[in-house]
């Protein structure tokens, strides 16, 4: 009987070694962010990894908060309640290089871990915008070498990308994502791997499903039953399932 | 060229700019609100609007902010990380699916900030001087294929806003179409900057020493701005 929930994340990231390309889901902020997985992947004490994710500027320490809210204000998780953003790898220096879209706080008075990982010279970042970074790994996903998009030609994320015009619009080339391992966050699976998601959680996180090699997914829930009709990730994306230690939306 | 400030008229505050740049939407509009000034204008929409705001997470079509933490989903936020409740009409989707909806061309307008922005319409907003590196987002899929590009900007006191060329790192060409500022309303027309509407009590030559570029008055005069809000902190008294 086919069963993909494994029994905990440190066993779930076991063959993730130094030198792996890790793309993540998730988006600025907590909900949708496998922070089980990637706790249990910093443990493993890795070096020179290469990390994709749409977010990856804020660790733990010195956490600024993204959001309106605080004070009286309603309130989402931070990761000083104990989450553990994309950013908590560079903090550690397990990171060589990120592929993102935020890889910075935008503050020049105050350096996210990647940013002071270019400063010492060890952490090389390539920044693209969130469309493009979607598409490259949805081609990693689907067997496909790259797409043309519009954005971003002329500006420095276009710099020495492929130019083809199609109806007198000049795109650029961008080029599949392959990484070794995508690893990501969702509401409920069932043995098989499908996967269903709640509301903005859902984010990057179908995108990264399948990219990678190997693609390993934390959920607050595992059920005997998914209606066919609204599963969002098939199963045949998702290879290992373990239940995530944070209870954000089973409430 | 030093910071103007006109010596007795008000100017709009932070939200007094997010009331007039949301008196543009017409009902039916699909619209994305970037962080900082333009995630304001969400104070000046109703369920009864249906305007669909969109979050480029894969949100479109949300009800207002939560008001208690009863009412707070984590799983959902805007972009900008505002808890926000469900409505009837909302609808979730994947992040590829998301940008698919920008690139599109399906979305109405994109309401934006920026560091800086030229008369031709270039934007600058993801890389400061000093900076690592640059937070670009979801901001260049949205200024280069948006219909519309509105741009929030504070240009008192601050100089190099709105300039002939920009010194900064561009986000993308020619695309904004309309500047919403504290001190008026501005179009950016085949590299000209029309005057629309200025706030009470300032000319175009007031408006003249605030920024490099030349201003063109509006073939039809230059209308004064009006806030239909009674809100108290819509002015920034001079």
């Amino acid at each position: 009987m086919i069963n993909k929930v494994v029994e905990s994340a440190a066993e779930a990231v076991a063959d993730i070694g130094s030198g792996a390309m890790i793309a993540f889901g998730g988006f600025v902020g907590v909900p949708g962010v496998p922070s089980t997985l990637i706790k249990a992947i910093a443990e493993r004490g890795l070096s020179d990894l290469t990390i994709i994710a749409c977010e990856s500027g804020r660790g733990r320490a010195g956490a600024q908060s993204y959001g309106a809210g605080g004070g009286n204000q309603p309130y989402i998780p931070e990761p000083e309640d104990g989450v553990y953003p994309v950013g908590y790898l560079a903090e550690l220096g397990q990171v060589r290089k990120a592929i993102t879209t935020f890889s910075s706080l935008n503050n020049p008075n105050f350096d996210g871990p990647l940013e002071a990982g270019v400063r010492r010279g060890d952490v090389e970042i390539e920044l693209i915008g969130q469309g493009s970074l979607c598409e490259r790994l949805r081609c990693g996903r689907a067997g496909l070498g790259g797409v043309y998009t519009p954005v971003g030609v002329g500006t420095k994320i276009g710099e020495g990308k492929d130019v083809r015009y199609f109806d007198g619009v000049p795109h650029l080339l961008e080029t599949a994502l392959r990484p070794d391992f995508a690893i990501i966050s969702a509401y409920q699976a069932d043995r098989f791997g499908n996967l269903i998601y709640r509301h903005g959680a859902r984010t990057t996180n179908p995108v990264v499903a399948g990219s990678g090699k190997v693609t390993i997914v934390e959920v607050e829930e595992v059920v005997d039953y998914l209606d066919p009709q609204h599963i969002v990730t098939p199963s045949p994306y998702v290879d290992r399932i373990v239940l995530s230690d944070r209870r954000l939306m089973v409430r | 060229m030093t910071p103007a400030q006109h010596p007795s008229a008000p100017s709009l505050s932070r939200v007094g700019i997010a009331r007039r740049i949301s008196q543009d939407f017409r009902e039916g509009d699909v619209i994305n609100l970037g962080v900082g000034v333009p995630m304001l204008c969400s104070l000046f929409i109703e369920d009864e609007d249906d305007i669909f705001l969109h979050s480029e997470h894969g949100v479109l079509g949300h009800g207002r902010t939560a008001r208690t933490q009863d009412e707070v989903d984590p799983s959902l936020a805007t972009a900008g990380r505002q808890p926000i409740i469900p409505r009837p009409g909302m609808v979730v989707m994947d992040h590829a699916e998301s940008f698919a909806l920008i690139r599109g061309g399906h979305l109405d307008a994109t309401i934006l900030g920026a560091f800086q922005v030229s008369v031709q319409g270039d934007l600058a907003n993801f890389w400061l001087p000093g900076a690592i590196a640059g937070a670009i987002g979801g901001a260049q899929d949205l200024a280069f294929c948006a219909r519309r590009v509105v741009v929030a900007m504070q240009l008192l006191p601050r100089p190099r806003r709105f300039v002939n060329r920009l010194d900064l790192e561009m986000t993308a060409p020619r695309c904004v179409d309309r500047l919403v500022t504290d001190i008026g309303v501005i179009d950016l027309e085949d590299g000209r900057a029309i005057v629309r509407e200025l706030v009470p009590g300032w000319s175009l030559e007031d408006a003249q020493r605030v920024t490099e570029v030349e201003l063109v008055a509006a073939p039809e005069g230059i209308a004064e701005v009006t806030l239909k809000s009674d809100r108290d902190d819509l002015w920034t008294a001079a």
